[in-house]
C-alpha cells in the first residue's frame, strides 16, 4: 500500500486498545502505552523517551467536549511500523494542557500516535479530533465494557470520515 | 487591501497540530472572504521563520515572536471557541 494512501482505520486494531490500565500518573501512563508499542514491535526502545520528552516539551492534553483526552506523539525515526494505540485508564491523571501548560487536565483517555509515514500526520489526527469533537462518542467510548466496543465505536466512526 | 496576508502556524512538530490548524483556519478565512496563506513550522523553529508574518497562530508555547501578534490556542483542535478566534485573527489581519 502506498504510504499516502494509509489510513486511520488500518493503523487501529483491538489488540492496540487498553482499558482498566493502572497508572498513578501522566509519565506512568505515557510510559506503560508506549512500552507496548515497543514489546509489540511497532516501535524502536527509543520511542518510550521520544514520548516522554515531547510531552514535557510540548503538552498534548485537549479539554474536548465532556472529556479531557491527550494525543502524544513523536517523531518518525522512532518508529518502525505504524500503529495508534488507545488505553483507558483506570482513574485519570494529570497532564498539563496543551492551550495552556500552566494548566493541568484530568486526562483518562488517550490515543498515542506512532508514525512513520510523516506526511500523514496531519490528515490522521483530523480524523480523530473530528471524531472526539463529538461529545456522545466520547461518552460511549468512556462507557465501553471492553476493547472490542472501543475499537467497533471507534472503526466506524473513521470508516463515516475516510470514504474510499 | 495590500496583497495577502501571512499567518504562521506552529505546533510541536509542524506537521501535527498545525495541519489541522492551518486547514481550518482557511477554510473560515474563506467562507469569508479572507485571502491568506498559512506556513507550517515547529515552535522552536519561530524565531527564525516569523520573519514577513502578520500574525502567529500556534497550539504549542512559542517565544521569540517580536512585534508579531500571536494567538495560542486549540479552539480548532477541540472544536470549541472557534467563531471567537477566528474574529481575533480578522481583526489582526486588519490594516
Amino acid at each position: 500500500m502506498e504510504s499516502s494512501q494509509l489510513r486511520f482505520r488500518d493503523l487501529i486494531s483491538e489488540e492496540l486498545i487498553f482499558i482498566d490500565v493502572q497508572a498513578n500518573d501522566r509519565t506512568e501512563a505515557l510510559k506503560t502505552m508506549a512500552q507496548r508499542l515497543v514489546d509489540r514491535g511497532y516501535c524502536k526502545p527509543s520511542f518510550v523517551a521520544g514520548i516522554l520528552d515531547r510531552e514535557t516539551l510540548h503538552p498534548s492534553a485537549l479539554p474536548m467536549p465532556g472529556h479531557k483526552i491527550a494525543i502524544p506523539h513523536t517523531d518518525a525515526e522512532h518508529v518502525e511500523r505504524s500503529a495508534i494505540l488507545f488505553a483507558r485508564l483506570a482513574s485519570p491523571v494529570a497532564f498539563r494542557s496543551m492551550g495552556d501548560p500552566d494548566q493541568t487536565l484530568e486526562v483518562a483517555m488517550i490515543s498515542m500516535f506512532a508514525l512513520k509515514e510523516k506526511k500523514r500526520i496531519g490528515d490522521l489526527l483530523e480524523t480523530l479530533i473530528t471524531v472526539y469533537q463529538d461529545e456522545a462518542v466520547l461518552d460511549q467510548i468512556y462507557n465501553a465494557s471492553d476493547a472490542r466496543g472501543i475499537f467497533e465505536i471507534l472503526r466506524s466512526r473513521v470508516e463515516r470520515l475516510e470514504v474510499g | 487591501m495590500a496583497g495577502k496576508k501571512r499567518i504562521l502556524v506552529a505546533c510541536g512538530t509542524a506537521i501535527a497540530t498545525s495541519t489541522v490548524v492551518a486547514r481550518k483556519i482557511e477554510e473560515e478565512l474563506a467562507k469569508r472572504d479572507i485571502d491568506i496563506m498559512t506556513t507550517q513550522c515547529k515552535a522552536s523553529e519561530v524565531p527564525s521563520k516569523a520573519e514577513g508574518h502578520d500574525l502567529i497562530v500556534t497550539t504549542t508555547f512559542v517565544s521569540g515572536t517580536g512585534d508579531i501578534p500571536v494567538i495560542h490556542t486549540v479552539s480548532f483542535l477541540t472544536g470549541m471557541g472557534i467563531e471567537q478566534d477566528i474574529e481575533k485573527i480578522v481583526e489582526h489581519l486588519k490594516d
